[in-house]
């Protein structure tokens, strides 16, 4: 794993249950039982996040089921990671949120955004 | 059965039926690719296989799909029994796992694979199932067809056969996949369309994967096959692609430590 | 069912490590390090390196084939404890066929193999022979347990080696 030790800190404090894994050439994060906003269903879900910029998105954020929220979602994301399907949404974050905790908060904001 | 039925494939080796028949193939998709695949490997021998396909074929499928009759599109055949019925017809005691899913959705009867064959479309989900192939140890063969426009000019028939080798270079080491093809795919997720299929050209790649995987299995050329060979389907023949000259030895994409079952470390 | 599978490269590594004459030992020994995969009716274990063991770690006991010091062991160990590999003893026995565990190598596998458990975590543990063309292998599935034999080895190279392990058990 390749990334400043302060960016996991900063993902250590904010989300309590953080792990690593790599596949294929991409990074990943595994964020246990993180709360979405409402009203979201699930309420809380565990997520992934890959940091790395692949498929044109610069980095993208994986949960295991589609979320069912208010706004219409792209889910244009589903991969099959590891063991089993992930679904991501289409959500591009800016080039300059490179920060680990960033880019989660980023990306769940596509709920509400 | 008269032992007869493969003295003339005994130039792969003394115990070369013995492998075959030992060996597990999965293949995924039994499209027009995958059915010659699966009609091959029935004749050459092949009595273990893991069949995943989730569609039932169209009017559309008739002008390739090795063994699909007019009655099967009219009473909606699935295409995985199309594939067995073909293998069953030559090993009527072959062992098939047949599932109508896509293979994500099921993906542990493809753990039991010595080989897989990749007949999917999309890069998306050749790099899945690349990457699955990987994490298991299992080597990966892979075909595709496909012909690009060019106005004023006839069109153009290429396509590929990959193998994609533990500890060898993957397809992102070859160039086959990139991020800009898999960026492309998703900006057009939901508008797929069909992509231009012809029964020969299948032919052509699909017998050259069989007979990658034959080698692979038995050894008998005694030589380690080009992983990566091109189809020139306007000229008619498959050579190793270029691409070859230029790709490192080693992966840098699969490392040897990153296998099994996906490890999460606390942080 | 257990399954071992090992890439063609890493398996010649390991014999021609474990081929090599010691300066005292009559025989070399060394570890593979593994990650498994578990169905519901198979585990299988994916060899990931092999660990040779450098000379000066060896221990002179001309009662023995091999004896290995306890910096090896503490090296082998420390590195299972950080990355959660499955550890696999390997040595080697020269002839063609099954090779059999003997005697000494359970009286040796029943002290060591289970105390690798105490690693903690999911990880299995076991010891494999490999002669000139067959393998055997044990495996420990948790620290109480018997162990049980590894049924089949793939060497996964050019050509693809599937081999029924052999029946060299725990005698």
């Amino acid at each position: 794993m390749n990334f400043p030790q302060d960016q996991v800190q900063e993902l250590k404090r904010l989300f309590s249950d953080v792990s690593y894994a790599a596949d294929g050439g991409y990074d990943y994060f595994l964020i246990r039982n993180v709360t979405l906003a409402k009203p979201c269903i699930p309420e809380t879900t565990d997520v992934l996040l890959c940091p790395n910029a692949r498929e044109g998105y610069n980095s993208r954020l994986y949960f295991p089921n589609q979320i069912q929220c208010e706004k219409q979602l792209n889910w244009n994301g589903t991969t099959f990671i590891f063991d089993r399907q992930w679904h991501a949404f289409s959500w591009q974050l800016q080039p300059l949120e490179r920060r680990l905790a960033q880019m989660v908060a980023s990306h769940l904001r596509g709920f509400t955004s | 059965m008269c032992d007869d039925r493969y003295n003339r494939q005994s130039f792969l080796g003394p115990d070369a039926q013995e492998k075959i028949e030992e060996c597990t193939v999965g293949i995924i998709g039994l499209g027009g690719g995958g059915s010659h695949i699966a009609q091959q490997l029935a004749h050459i021998g092949f009595k273990k296989y893991v069949l995943y396909d989730p569609d039932v074929p169209e009017e559309s499928n008739l002008n390739r799909l090795i063994g699909l009759t007019v009655k099967d599109v009219e009473k909606k055949i699935p295409k995985i029994h199309i594939a067995r019925r073909l293998i069953l017809a030559l090993h009527p005691e072959a062992k098939i796992q047949a599932i109508q899913k896509n293979w994500q959705e099921s993906p542990n009867f493809l753990k039991t694979c010595n080989i897989i064959f990749g007949c999917v479309d999309g890069y998306k989900g050749r790099m899945e199932l690349e990457a699955f192939s990987r994490r298991f140890l299992i080597p990966y063969i892979d075909i595709g067809i496909d012909v690009h426009h060019v106005d004023g000019e006839p069109p153009n028939l290429s396509g590929q056969v990959i193998a994609s080798l533990p500890g060898e270079p993957c397809m992102k080491c070859l160039g086959f996949i990139t991020e800009q093809k898999l960026q492309k795919e998703t900006q057009k997720y939901g508008a797929a369309g069909h992509n231009p299929q012809v029964v020969w050209a299948n032919g052509v790649v699909a017998s050259t994967a069989v007979g990658l995987a034959t080698n692979l299995l038995t050894g008998w050329t005694k030589a380690i096959p080009e992983i990566y060979l091109s189809y020139e389907g306007n000229l008619g023949y498959m050579k190793p692609h270029v691409f070859l000259k230029y790709t490192d030895k080693a992966c840098c994409h699969y490392p040897a430590d990153q296998v099994g079952e996906a490890v999460f470390l606390p942080l | 069912m257990i399954h071992v599978k090992i890439t063609k490269p890493t398996y010649n590594r390991m014999r021609a490590d474990l081929i090599r004459p010691h300066p005292f030992a009559y025989e070399r020994v060394g570890f593979i390090f593994a990650r498994k995969d578990t169905t519901e009716d198979s585990i299988t274990l994916f060899a990931t390196d092999y660990h040779a063991i450098p000379d000066t770690q060896y221990i002179d006991d001309p009662d023995v084939g091999a004896r290995i010091n306890s910096a090896a062991l503490r090296s082998v160990m420390e590195r299972a404890y950080s990355t959660k590999e499955c550890i696999l003893h390997v040595h080697l026995h020269d002839h063609s066929g099954a090779p059999r565990f003997s005697k000494v190598d359970r009286i040796g596998y029943n002290q060591m193999i289970p105390s690798f458990h105490n690693l903690g975590g999911s990880a299995v543990h076991g010891a494999m022979i490999f002669s000139i063309n067959n393998a055997a292998g044990l495996i420990w599935m948790s620290k109480a347990d018997l162990p049980v034999p590894v049924n089949k080895l793939s060497i996964v190279g050019y050509p693809l080696e599937i081999q029924k392990a052999g029946v060299g058990f725990y005698v």
